[in-house]
């Protein structure tokens, strides 16, 4: 059995406009020393999922499913009893490095706070723990710098005190909601590599979730692509990127400029993501993809394997994908 | 190259399609704001009514009605009568169209002045800036009461506007400071940068593209500063300094009527009433329009 | 630090200069003193007399020349004397004592109450507490201080007084107003919870409440015994007094004394926290729900600590620092209160120190008065600057 194993995963808001179903019937798993990369533009559900998996998400939130972690269900638990596994067993870190520290704290006195949450240890020895976290993600002169406050810090480097303080309580399962987006992409590489250093070092789980397919190609060992709420392609990362089933996922792909554009004029998906408060039956891509036809707009396509039992694809026209030249797919009119 | 379109013309366009969308948004959101909608009406019907009502009701504020003195609310004095036997409820129109009088023309003023000098000052920064800062800081080491008080002792004899006068050319500080401060963060956004790029004058750009972003706070300080205008006429008229007799003011009415509470609460009931009434009104719809601005938080039901 | 206070100080001079200045021109602009107006109406009226008077008053020599000699006099501690050529500084001085207990505990008390009141609806938002407390506000923010103090005067005292030299309620309307207590707490207290993750606050309200329970027993204990006698033998008609600061002639010993101040304040105090919490608890809401949605407190839940500590530790103590520097500079619209609520209550404060003078138009009285206010106010932002620096890590100077 994996490490966290995420099975039909539902999530609801209820707001004035309606009821938004931000995540719908999403399924995954990830192991001890994987790296799952969670992709999809903004709205797609990939922050709100892993909320979900560290139950950070409001009361009035409707969850439904099943999130498994080492056996146990995180689902339905009371409030009390999932505080014991944020920051103890399952770490997150957040997107803005400038404003996701507590700016009149000390970062020492920050970290040891993580500390303290989950062991009954005195101040000193948590103190102590927060020097050798700082040394653990690579910040230099940490006896000293123990004792400054955030806003003395660059963003490359509160990022890695974000990374400390995940790993505080030596969780099992790491998640990265756009770790990298508002860095620099040199500090971005930077931050990727004490990510990679500390999966080495102690085997933890990480889901890294980002729009960014450069950084997921970099580190991950499996994708899962979510659109509109729904998960619509999870496959091993190179069969992702080679083999890509799922229209979506092609579009994406032929976005990033790089070597597959060839110099061509890049691609692009037209139209915007549907809203998710009223969501029309059948595919949620169905009105921007190229492929589509009548079925799609009538069935929602369920997220199966393909001939690879580890590929999964939930589109209806998934074997007339396998068999297409994928950079013509989403080609701008005019360009052969 | 295409023929390019005048500057002028094209970014006139682009500006008030746009301004026109976000405004019924933002009216949308106005309307929905219940406690603003009720008091609105509330608002308008007191007005009208103290404003019209007066010309048909029979007893006009300065009567006295000798068979009448100190007499509690009846048929024929609704809000009784004082000790000179002047008709309450007459009073109270009087008062309150003074009171609301006073309190819109501060508001404006303290508006146009608050306004002017923030702009000023954080769009041509240095040391224009750093001049009207000064000149801000002075004006707040003394406080408003204390300031139109000395200034009206010394003219006894001055007709009723000079009191909003006075309480606009001081009250202005609180909304130049905002408009300052978000004038100094808008000037360096991009469509500023393009509207000078296309080479806009520095006073199209203060009026036309960065003001129109502050209507939200300028609205709504206005509306603010009316309420706290009435209550510091009010003050003004307990140490006597408010509108003077024979005119009537809300505040000269509950000072009038204070002295004998105990023996004819009627003649401090109904001005407090009213005044609280208006105030509070003002204040809803103040705060609606704040919602319908900005709306910061997300309503997430249960 | 000590830099920073003497560049402020060093700041705050020539603003003060200015303000003496501004002070000064509005002051002479009031015109003539009462005392040469009513010489004046007078019939076979001296110049002499007229001469002698502008002498007493200091308005006989042209303006800057005033100005100069009124500005070096204060400086060197001589306020001159007033219109009743009582010297103006001793007076002002007792004024001022008189004024500051209100002051102050009306600044304790609507803080404290404002800053409570606004945590617990921002996290309690949209709940009955949340909506009661918002309108509570609003209703408070549009009472004139006049209104309010007048309100209270009359029925916190007049009429409450005779009722408790012989306390007698019918068991009807015990019945009616313990049931009406209870329903009003059990509504405010029930916990429909919209928005909130878990439940940090039922425990803090239950204690405030078993607090609040506790401070009305010692009230009352304190009113029947410590120093309750003596006090009310000085005061046998009214328990609640609605004239002055002190009972006049009053003799005891330390917690009679105590007791004499605690009631004469009682009245007057209630009136400006009314008026001032309302103004407090809004901005504190706005603030706390400005904090509970930052990223920062996110990351501080994501750390798996308890709902409480973040509330506490993280959210309210970055939401207090916008606070203080409101709290400082309100330091004027207080004063102003004050001096309303002292004119009702016949206090000999400021606000009679004020009220006197405005009608002497004695320039001598207005001027010091005028400038004590400024020197305040300048004061007050200057504490701001330091306490907010102290409070917030990223302004420490230098």
């Amino acid at each position: 059995m994996k490490l966290l194993e995420v099975s039909g995963l539902n999530v609801r808001f209820p707001t004035e406009d309606g009821v938004v179903h931000a995540v719908r019937d999403v399924s995954f798993s990830v192991d001890r020393g994987e790296v799952l990369g969670i992709v999809g533009e903004s709205g797609s559900g990939k922050s709100v999922t892993s909320m979900a998996v560290m139950g950070l998400l409001p009361r009035s939130t409707l969850i439904e499913g099943s999130i498994l972690y080492d056996g146990k269900e995180l689902v339905g638990l009371p409030r009390k009893k999932q505080t014991s596994y944020r920051g103890n067993e399952i770490g997150m870190i957040f997107q803005d490095p400038m404003t996701s520290l507590n700016p009149v704290y000390s970062i020492g006195w920050q970290l040891a706070e993580a500390v303290r949450a989950h062991d009954d240890v005195g101040r000193k020895p948590a103190w102590q723990r927060a020097i050798e976290l700082l040394e653990l993600v690579g910040i230099p002169q940490a006896k000293n710098r123990v004792e400054s406050y955030p806003h003395e810090f660059s963003g490359g480097m509160r990022q890695r005190v974000m990374i400390a303080m995940a790993m505080a309580n030596n969780p099992k399962v790491l998640i990265a909601d756009e770790p990298t987006t508002a860095l620099d992409v040199t500090v971005q590489a930077q931050i990727l590599e004490t990510l990679k250093e500390i999966q080495d070092r102690t085997n933890i789980a990480i889901i890294l979730i980002t729009h960014d397919l450069g950084v997921v190609a970099g580190m991950a060992d499996r994708v899962m692509v979510m659109y509109a709420g729904s998960a619509v392609e999870n496959a091993k990362v190179d069969d992702l990127y080679y083999q890509p089933r799922m229209p979506y996922t092609i579009g994406l792909l032929g976005a990033i400029p790089g070597e597959r554009s060839d110099g061509r004029p890049l691609q692009q998906i037209k139209g915007t993501t549907p809203s998710l408060i009223k969501m029309k039956p059948g595919c949620p891509f169905s009105t921007r993809c190229p492929l589509v036809i009548d079925r799609c707009r009538a069935e929602t396509p369920v997220l199966e394997p393909i001939e690879t039992p580890d590929h999964l694809v939930a589109c209806h026209r998934r074997d007339e994908v396998g068999q297409i030249d994928v950079r013509s797919l989403f080609a701008p009119e005019g360009v052969s | 190259m295409a023929d390019v379109a005048t500057p002028e013309v094209h970014d006139e366009r682009e500006f008030t399609i746009a301004a026109r969308s976000q405004s019924r948004t933002i009216l949308k959101r106005f309307l929905r704001h219940r406690p603003a909608m009720i008091s609105l009406v509330v608002l308008v019907l007191l007005t009208l009514f103290v404003f019209l009502f007066p010309l048909v009701w029979k007893w006009p504020f300065t009567t006295r009605d000798k068979t009448a003195l100190s007499k509690p609310p009846s048929w024929n004095h609704p809000f009784g009568t004082d000790g000179l036997g002047k008709d309450g409820l007459g009073r109270v129109m009087r008062g309150t169209q003074r009171s609301l009088e006073i309190a819109i023309i501060t508001a404006i003023l303290a508006t146009v002045i608050g306004v002017t000098l923030g702009a000023i000052a954080g769009y041509f920064r240095g040391f224009i800036d750093a001049v009207i800062m000064r000149l801000t800081d002075l004006v707040l080491t003394l406080p408003l009461l204390v300031v139109v008080a000395v200034v009206s002792v010394g003219n006894p004899d001055s007709p009723w506007y000079t009191i909003p006068f006075l309480l606009g050319i001081f009250g202005w500080t609180y909304l130049a400071r905002i408009v300052r401060a978000e004038f100094m963060s808008l000037r360096e956004k991009e469509f500023v940068e393009a509207a000078r790029a296309v080479g806009a004058k520095d006073r199209r750009i203060i009026f036309r593209h960065i003001l129109p972003n502050l209507a939200g706070p300028i609205i709504v300080s206005a509306t603010l500063t009316i309420a706290g205008a009435i209550l510091t006429e009010t003050a003004l008229s307990f140490l006597g300094l408010g509108v003077r007799a024979p005119d009537v003011s809300l505040g000269f009415l509950i000072q009038d009527g204070l002295s004998a509470f105990t023996t004819r609460p009627w003649l401090f009931w109904f001005p407090a009433v009213a005044i609280v009434l208006v105030c509070l009104s003002v204040n809803f719809i103040g705060d609606g329009l704040r919602d319908a601005f900005d709306p910061k938080q997300n309503r997430i039901k249960a | 630090m000590i830099r920073f206070v003497i560049r402020r100080l060093l700041v705050a001079l020539p603003l003060l200069f200015a303000s003496s200045i501004l002070t000064f021109i509005l002051v002479t602009n009031i015109g003539v003193p009462k005392a040469i107006e009513d010489a004046m109406a007078k019939p076979n009226v001296q110049q002499a007399q007229i001469d002698s008077l502008e002498r007493q008053f200091g308005i006989d020599k042209p303006p800057v020349e005033r100005y100069i000699k009124w500005v070096t006099d204060f400086v060197k501690g001589d306020w001159g004397t007033n219109q009743n050529s009582v010297e103006i500084r001793p007076l002002m001085w007792e004024r001022i004592q008189v004024t500051l207990r209100l002051l102050i505990a009306a600044s304790i008390f609507s803080v404290v109450l404002g800053a409570l009141i606004g945590i617990i609806g921002a996290i309690r938002q949209y709940t009955a507490f949340d909506y009661t407390m918002t309108f509570l506000a609003f209703l408070f923010f549009s009472i004139p201080t006049a209104v309010l103090a007048g309100f209270l005067k009359e029925y916190g005292a007049i009429q409450l007084n005779p009722w408790l030299r012989n306390p007698s309620m019918s068991t009807a309307v015990l019945v009616v107003l313990l049931a009406f207590g209870t329903l009003c707490g059990f509504l405010l207290l029930r916990n429909r919870y919209k928005y909130e993750r878990e439940r940090p606050l039922s425990k803090v309200l239950l204690g405030a409440a078993a607090g609040l329970g506790v401070a009305v027993g010692v009230a009352v204990i304190f009113a029947l015994f410590w120093g309750g006698n003596t006090y009310r033998q000085g005061n046998p008609k009214n328990l609640i007094p609605t004239v002055g600061q002190t009972t006049p002639g009053f003799e005891g010993d330390f917690m009679a004394r105590m007791q004499d101040y605690f009631w004469h304040m009682l009245l007057p105090t209630v009136s400006l926290v009314l008026v001032g919490f309302a103004g407090y608890s809004r901005y504190m809401r706005a603030s706390m729900l400005d904090v509970l949605s930052s990223d920062y407190v996110r990351t501080a839940r994501a750390k798996g600590i308890s709902e409480r500590r973040v509330t506490v530790r993280h959210a309210v103590r970055n939401a207090l620092i916008p606070l203080v520097t409101v709290v400082a500079l309100d330091f004027g619209v207080l004063l102003s209160g004050a001096i309303i609520t002292e004119t009702i209550y016949g206090w000999a404060g400021m606000g009679r120190f004020f009220s006197e003078a405005l009608t002497a138009k004695d320039p001598r009285s207005l001027l010091a008065f005028v400038m004590v206010t400024a020197i305040s106010v300048v004061l007050f932002n200057l504490i701001a600057d330091i306490v907010y620096a102290q409070l917030d890590p990223r302004i420490r100077l230098g």
